[in-house]
């Protein structure tokens, strides 16, 4: 794992990161958390299009960037169909795994799942994506944690011994807290930093035998 | 064992491990084990659905990892393994680990078995990897069911007892051992 050495000469690990590209509307949130729970109790630093702060870029140019740093990339193609008020469907999951598909076509050490929901004709909505196999999972946190935790231990540089049911047993507390930390800061203080720092720390409260 | 199905995971990329792979996959089904490995480059519908198939159907699994990640179609395939012994938990899984490398993280639990592949030719040593696979998915034979944590304590100290007396009957030469 890399490290940072600090200007006080602390040595600080870097874990590897997790590019989280989903929906990011209110419906979706809680999968997303599971998501964003599970990367970090599988040892990694989980990135997300939402967290970049950079200016001068545009946001395809920040994406890329956070792709390309990242070892993995997680893209849920739920909303690749008619949905919301708007009943549009959404290609920003899609363009950013062709991105990822691309990372790894030039031969960057970087690979990823595609997730989808049950019941999803997903040959005929993403033909070019025969043999590859988008995983399916039925809606549910338990279903998600289980394909994500599955996908991202039988990788190197994952934690050991990491179970869906450690990520399942501590959900209920995350949810708690993030509450908590809703009711002190307001929905829109609660971003992404705030909530994988949340989960870190209810990783190292609670680690995986 | 004539109707015992392994399934063997390894990533074709890796040069270090595709040797071993193929004296393998011929010993075992000499000594009588149906095998199933993915010889085929590329990816496919059905090919895909036909691994799905051989993992859901396998008794047991043999990981094969060297130094390379997993390749894309290799860590599906093991995501797939993984979820199977999560609902199978007395499902023997044999990794076996280039000298040097890391095991698989999911499968750290598992005793892995060490192989050097500049002795890939050398028949008594090979033999002794087989042997030792064999051992250990024969001793609590094939889908045994579900058991709780402490009865699979047990049977894994087991194994490790049946797995230290093949390598007294083998020798040191005979196995790749610490």
């Amino acid at each position: 794992m890399a490290s940072l050495a600090t200007n006080t000469g602390e040595v600080i690990s870097l874990a590897p990161t997790v590019f989280i590209n989903c929906p990011y509307d209110r419906e979706f949130e809680e999968l997303r958390d599971s998501i964003l729970l599970s990367v970090v109790f599988c040892g990694y630093t989980p990135a997300s299009p939402m967290m970049s702060t950079k200016t001068g870029a545009t946001r395809v140019d920040r994406i890329l960037a956070q792709l390309s740093q990242s070892v993995y990339s997680i893209h849920d193609l739920s909303r690749c169909q008619e949905w919301g008020a708007g009943n549009v469907a959404r290609f920003d999951m899609p363009l950013e795994l062709g991105m990822a598909m691309m990372l790894v076509h030039t031969g960057c050490a970087h690979d990823w799942m595609a997730l989808v929901p049950e019941g999803t004709n997903r040959f005929a909505f993403a033909s070019d994506l025969d043999g590859f196999d988008p995983v399916v999972y039925d809606g549910s946190i338990e279903s998600v944690v289980r394909k994500v935790v599955a996908a991202l231990t039988v990788r190197p540089e994952a934690s050991r011994g990491v179970r869906p049911s450690h990520v399942i047993t501590v959900w209920p507390e995350f949810v708690r807290r993030k509450r908590d930390l809703q009711e002190d800061w307001g929905d829109a203080g609660v971003d992404w930093h705030r909530l994988t720092s949340l989960a870190k720390q209810l990783r190292a409260e609670y680690p995986p035998q | 064992m004539a109707n015992l199905k392994l399934f063997i995971s390894y990533n074709r990329h890796d040069e270090h491990v595709v040797g071993l792979v193929d004296v393998l996959n011929e010993r075992l089904r000499n000594a009588g084990i149906q095998t199933f490995v993915d010889t085929q480059s590329g990816a496919g519908r059905i090919r895909s659905q036909e691994i799905s198939q051989a993992i859901d159907r396998a008794d047991a699994y043999v990981i094969v990892s060297g130094n390379e990640a997993p390749s894309h179609f290799q860590a599906r395939e093991l995501a797939s393994v993984v979820e199977k012994v999560w609902s199978h938990p007395a499902q023997p899984v044999v990794p076996v680990v280039l000298a040097g490398a890391e095991p698989i993280p999911a499968f750290a639990e598992f005793r892995a078995i060490p192989f050097d592949d500049h002795r890939l030719s050398e028949t008594r040593y090979v033999n002794g990897i087989v042997r030792t696979i064999v051992d250990t998915v024969t001793v609590s034979g094939p889908r045994v069911g579900v058991i709780d944590h402490t009865a699979r304590m047990h049977e894994w100290q087991t194994r490790t007892v049946e797995i230290g007396h093949t390598i007294e009957l083998l020798g040191n030469d005979g196995i790749a051992g610490h």
